[in-house]
């Protein structure tokens, strides 16, 4: 039998079967340098298994936890800044369907014949004049600086927001 | 005093106490540590990527079904955070340049006969600092945490023939070493 690296770590590690195991010996037994050879793999191993554990800071687990808390509570914060604005649609969304639907049932009264599509094409025109209106020529710029303010203010909280979180 | 199990305190963390998450974090932060040290090579870098760690696998708990042990899925997630790491500095392709074949500059810088005895284990920890990330994981895996080449191949993501590879040949670095050194009988 060759006795190879291989072999040798195999020995060490208990990984020879019996009949390898009975080779192995008897080599051992007559070589000089197998012996050698595996005295110095013997003390390689035991040097590896002598390594000592480090630790990291004393307040690791402290700071560690600290972290944690505020990546929690800042994304509860994420998420009830998003709830906040995704209700504030939901609502004006139904307030938008409550006021078509109020418009659908008055124009429908009991003298009246009800042609719902035509209704609801009535309600649209007036919508889309109320629009066409605030923007006309004289009501432009006022439509437009309100617009623009709300953009400026809002974009200034969200710069904050995201800044806040970053930090966090 | 009552030890919990791995699985108690992941299901009490589940159920809303967050704080027993300290008592993992306790309980695997050396051990990380000391994989992660080696690893990258620097003590900073190391907790660094510990933290980040231990915060992915906080975020990813819900996600942990127990089918593995703790241990092994929480060093996949450092050992993959750590290569990440290696690989964002474009440290991985020096270290694999210096392939582990070549090994002189592994035993290159030490003078044990000035040393003595007493460093021996310092030229230990040394020559671990000095192996590819690759080794040292598994030689601190293996021999600091004492996992079986088969967990170490779950980590890893290696088939257990290349885990015993680099753990054999992490051994004759040291074994040659320990030769031309004689220090054969000091270290026994």
């Amino acid at each position: 039998m060759k006795v190879t690296d291989e072999i040798l770590n195999r020995f060490i590690d208990g990984e020879l079967n019996s009949e390898e195991l009975k080779e192995f010996k008897d080599e051992l037994n007559n070589s000089r340098d197998v012996q050698t050879q595996l005295r110095a793999l013997q003390a390689a191993s035991v040097s590896f298994k002598n390594i000592k554990e480090d630790s990291p800071a004393v307040d690791f687990t402290s700071k560690l936890m600290l972290s944690l808390h505020k990546k929690f509570k800042s994304r509860r914060r994420d998420s009830i800044f998003i709830a906040s604005v995704a209700s504030i649609f939901v609502v004006i969304s139904l307030l938008i369907i409550v006021y078509i639907l109020a418009q659908i049932i008055s124009a429908a009264g009991p003298n009246s014949s009800f042609q719902p599509g035509l209704q609801v094409a009535d309600i649209f025109e007036k919508i889309a004049q109320t629009f066409v209106s605030k923007f006309s020529s004289s009501s432009v710029s006022i439509v437009g600086t309100i617009i623009s303010f709300g953009v400026i203010v809002s974009g200034y909280f969200y710069f904050d927001f995201l800044k806040s979180t970053r930090s966090n | 005093m009552i030890k919990l199990t791995d699985s108690e305190i992941i299901e009490s963390i589940k159920r809303g106490n967050q704080s027993d998450y300290s008592i993992l974090v306790d309980r695997y932060k050396n051990k990380a540590y000391s994989l992660l040290k080696r690893m990258l090579k620097n003590n900073m870098e190391a907790e660094e990527v510990l933290q980040d760690s231990f915060l992915k696998a906080f975020q990813a708990l819900s996600n942990f079904k127990g089918e593995a042990k703790f241990s092994t899925w929480f060093y996949r997630i450092v050992y993959n955070t750590a290569l990440t790491r290696l690989s964002t500095k474009k440290r991985k392709i020096e270290m694999e340049m210096s392939s582990i074949d070549d090994y002189e500059f592994l035993k290159s810088g030490f003078d044990i006969h000035s040393n003595e005895k007493e460093d021996t284990a310092k030229m230990v920890n040394e020559l671990i600092n000095r192996l590819p990330e690759k080794n040292a994981a598994v030689v601190s895996m293996f021999y600091l945490d004492e996992m079986s080449c088969e967990e170490i191949s779950n980590v890893m993501n290696l088939n257990v023939t290349n885990i015993k590879v680099l753990l054999y040949r992490s051994r004759n670095i040291l074994r040659d070493m320990i030769v031309q050194n004689n220090l054969v009988e000091e270290l026994r």
